[in-house]
């Protein structure tokens, strides 16, 4: 499929050559490529994004939350189909992204898949460690140089924050902790939660809390862990046909 | 001989070249060679790893039981101990590392400036073979036909003789990251020229669609000979997930055609341009050269990829050349070349600092 830049932001994405019934966006999650879709939009057409930052992407020029996201999408997108309705599948961080869309600009879009994605923050989630925040705050009244915080941040912090430099860790730090709770309850179109019932990095449980706030929404789960669109694409071909056909 | 396999790397390509190293640590050490691994961080510090190290050893941030090592020119590697450093006994280190400066010649120098041997490519050969449109220019020179290719820079004009689509790549660094086909528009060859993977310039080149990619290995080494022709079967671009992140053996369990159902004029084509290309860039080691072919009389050279993932040792098995036999020839090759290349000699005889004036007066 044809490589062409979108929006503002100047995001990379393929679309097809062909003109398409129902207009598909795929989003990836944090850390990965529009590629984490190929085998999907193989055989369902569509736009996959790389997200700012990622991909092919140019990294926003400042830190921005998961609503500066949503804002660069819906701008690409609408750049792609014009006013035309589109469905949103995304992954992980790429699920917010959609959900945020979906919530802000209904009449944009026609149905929601949203798979593996941290909706809620996590209650029973602890502290950082107490050694941790001694070293940050010893950094603070400048007893501590940035250099052993750095060092702190290797030992202590989660794989996507170490990966992550410059702006997009200040990124990564404004998105991690996010809620979306007023956002699925404002969700009107056909949703789908599309889940591995082993996924550490989304619960579970966090989907079937979500499908009971959305109204109508549907919940496919399979035994596998956080990639189910990887493991499962053809769960993810099914439900895109079953919303391209109402 | 004592072999240190090294790999890691700062590189794209730093977790795929763990899976090598391990994977050719294990086979050495299952035939009775004498093995050690040293793994070298994204932060460019090297770490010595017990033998039954496994892949998810190195996935998350606790590390047990990896132990400092330093690196000294001259000295190389040394387990760093409470009061002293006790140097690592090596004869031959195996380079496992893809991408970045594990396989552009970096590492390379940097061990033959230690005093230690080294698995090849050379350091020249990787430098030729990481820039593609150098890579392009010594295939010219030999005959071998090439993909037309022309760099760009961030913020240049860009001019093509050729139309759209086009495929950009990045100039440097083997793997496909970064890699776009199917590009109609300059404006977004400008956008992808700003993106990390593509800092130090892209080539743009036609957009070849449809064309069939063919890969084979090639070796000097203990004689000049190329391994089978795979095809590999994906859809579209042979990308990095199809590569590495399809089955849990990587590379090794990718799908393809092995070996390649091709009329013969398509594989002498292909084994001679390999050979060809071997020679003219003074080869050694084990590359895979990267060829597309349009499905009827006309094939291309891709890129080579001196140090390819897994060391393409299911291409060198499907000729016979189990993988042992090409991981100690690799060895072999190493142990049998000089440390310093001929071309590192230190003959100037002091004449010109003799008949010298002071510095001063040379600056006046």
């Amino acid at each position: 499929m044809p490589v062409a830049t979108f929006g503002t932001l100047g995001l990379i994405a393929e679309v097809p050559a062909a003109p398409v019934d129902v207009p598909i966006v795929y989003l990836h999650g944090w850390g990965r490529t529009r590629s984490d879709f190929a085998s999907v939009a193989s055989q369902r057409p569509g736009m996959s994004l790389d997200l700012p930052g990622f991909g092919s992407s140019v990294q926003p020029p400042e830190a921005m939350g998961s609503n500066g996201y949503a804002t660069a999408v819906l701008d690409a997108v609408t750049q792609w189909t014009g006013t035309r309705r589109v469905l949103l599948v995304g992954h992980s961080f790429g699920g917010r992204v959609a959900l945020l869309i979906a919530a802000a600009a209904p009449d944009s879009v026609c149905g929601l898949i949203i798979a593996g994605t941290p909706l809620f923050r996590n209650q029973t989630s602890s502290r950082p460690p107490l050694l941790y925040r001694t070293v940050r705050g010893l950094n603070r009244l400048g007893l501590a140089s940035d250099a052993r915080l750095e060092s702190a941040r290797r030992r202590y912090g989660s794989a996507d924050y170490l990966a992550a430099t410059g702006v997009m860790r200040e990124i990564f730090v404004k998105v991690v902790n996010e809620s979306y709770e007023n956002e699925l309850a404002e969700i009107r179109c056909p949703t789908a939660f599309v889940w591995g019932r082993a996924d550490t990095a989304a619960p579970i449980e966090q989907a079937r809390r979500a499908q009971q706030i959305v109204d109508g929404s549907i919940l496919e789960e399979r035994d596998c862990g956080h990639d189910v669109h990887l493991e499962h694409p053809e769960l993810f071909v099914e439900t895109i046909d079953r919303f391209a056909h109402r | 001989m004592k072999v240190a396999v090294v790999f890691g790397g700062l590189s794209p390509e730093h977790d795929i070249s763990i899976l090598t190293g391990l994977q050719a640590a294990r086979l050495l050490r299952d035939a009775g060679t004498d093995t050690s691994l040293i793994y070298w961080t994204k932060q460019a510090r090297f770490k010595g790893v017990p033998a039954d190290a496994e892949a998810k050893d190195f996935a998350g941030p606790d590390r047990a039981g990896f132990s400092a090592v330093d690196f000294t020119i001259p000295g190389g590697f040394a387990e760093r101990g409470r009061r002293r450093s006790r140097p690592l006994d090596i004869d031959v280190v195996l380079n496992c590392c893809h991408g970045g400066p594990g396989e552009d010649g970096g590492l390379d120098s940097l061990l033959r400036l230690a005093g230690i041997r080294v698995t090849g490519p050379n350091a020249r050969s990787c430098a030729l073979s990481m820039d593609k449109l150098a890579t392009t220019a010594v295939a010219d020179a030999v005959g071998i036909d090439t993909i037309p290719s022309v760099p760009f820079e961030q913020g240049a004009d860009f001019a093509a003789p050729f139309g759209p689509p086009w495929a950009v790549k990045p100039r440097f660094g083997g793997s496909s990251i970064g890699v776009e086909v199917g590009v109609g528009d300059a404006a977004t060859i400008q956008t992808l020229s700003q993106v990390a993977s593509a800092r130090s310039g892209l080539v743009v080149q036609p957009y070849l669609e449809g064309w069939i990619d063919l890969n084979i290995a090639v070796r000097t080494f203990p004689e000049l000979q190329v391994s089978a022709i795979e095809r590999p079967l994906a859809d579209g671009v042979y990308d990095y997930a199809t590569k590495y992140l399809s089955g849990s053996e990587g590379m090794e369990s990718a799908p393809r055609e092995l070996p390649a159902d091709l009329p013969s004029g398509i594989k002498t084509t292909i084994e001679d341009a390999a050979k060809t290309l071997a020679g003219a860039l003074q080869i050694s080691g084990a590359p895979r050269v990267d060829f597309l072919w349009d499905g009827d009389g006309t094939v291309l050279l891709n890129e080579i990829n001196p140090i390819p993932g897994a060391f393409g040792l299911y291409l060198w098995s499907a000729i016979g050349v189990d993988r042992v036999r090409l991981l100690t020839d690799l060895l072999a090759e190493a142990e049998n070349q000089p440390v310093h290349p001929g071309s590192w000699n230190t003959t100037s005889d002091g004449a010109a600092l003799r008949s010298a004036s002071d510095i001063a007066t040379k600056l006046a």
